[in-house]
């Protein structure tokens, strides 16, 4: 089950990655804002600080898990859990909250919520079967 | 005088300064964080609130409204994990409290210097958001290594 939740973990973090990539280096196509539900492009142009300051704070989370991942492969158990629950559970919320942005954010909310959601299940299911 | 001895005494001298500084600058870095929460994604309708992030109509706050409502949201995680940090670092897991505290730690000082990147007006928000944080870090460091 650990090892299970370790590759979901690193799947999210790997999506994590693109989402800094379309916020933070690709704003300015029109295929990627549009993807953040963004109309025009005037408005993508006024957004465009504040998506890129986004995108960062999603890549920390994916480096985060990493990290998490990393220290736990190598036999510091509990910092790494702490590290890998931390950041999946920001992910997971971070995707709650974009929920209560509004409607039409249910599609992105799932795409970034469900991946570090199931890792997380695993991840606890693992630890109750005394897994290490 | 035999009191030096005295378990009372061993227990105080035993914390480190620096770590005890080093977790008041980082709760201070919390609440700094729990204040951009509040502003981003509580307040945001205030023109005094959105003026602040570099903003200049009404109508380019209301565009911005829905990603700074998010963005407030990923301060108030970084917050909560530095709390988490610092109640396990003087509790229990005193390992595990460091790894998060150092990890939201680096995550504040990081988005200063990226909102830094983003032009020269940020400058006195980049040192409100990574001042603290990097403070109480390195003092967190200078005690993990006394």
């Amino acid at each position: 089950m650990i090892l299970l939740a370790t590759i979901v973990v690193t799947l999210a973090a790997a999506l994590h990655v693109v989402i800094f990539f379309m916020e933070s280096v690709a704003w300015t196509r029109p295929t990627v804002w549009r993807r953040f539900g963004v109309a025009s492009q005037e408005a993508a142009d006024t957004t465009r600080p504040m998506a890129y300051n986004q995108g960062f704070y999603n890549l920390f989370l994916a480096v985060g898990a990493i990290v998490g991942l990393v220290l736990y492969a190598v036999g510091q158990h509990a910092a790494g859990l702490a590290l890998i629950i931390f950041t999946a559970a920001s992910m997971l919320a971070a995707a709650v909250v974009l929920v209560t942005t509004g409607r039409g954010y249910l599609r992105p909310a799932i795409i970034q919520g469900i991946l570090p959601l199931i890792g997380l299940l695993l991840l606890v299911i693992g630890l109750a079967n005394g897994e290490r | 005088m035999a009191i030096t001895g005295s378990p009372v005494v061993v227990f105080v001298t035993a914390i480190p300064v620096t770590a005890v500084l080093g977790s008041i600058l980082i709760a201070a870095a919390a609440l700094v964080h729990l204040a951009f929460f509040a502003m981003e994604s509580m307040l945001w309708s205030s023109p005094n609130v959105w003026r602040r992030f570099g903003l200049s109509s009404q109508r380019d706050a209301d565009t911005v409204r829905a990603m700074a409502y998010n963005q407030g949201f990923y301060n108030l995680f970084l917050a909560g994990g530095a709390v988490v940090g610092l109640v396990l670092y003087w509790t229990t897991l005193r390992q595990v409290g460091f790894g998060l505290i150092f990890f939201c730690g680096i995550c504040m000082v990081l988005a200063s210097l990226v909102l830094l990147t983003t032009g020269r007006r940020f400058l006195g928000a980049a040192l409100l958001q990574g001042v603290l944080p990097l403070a109480g870090l390195i003092l967190f460091v200078v005690a993990a290594n006394v």
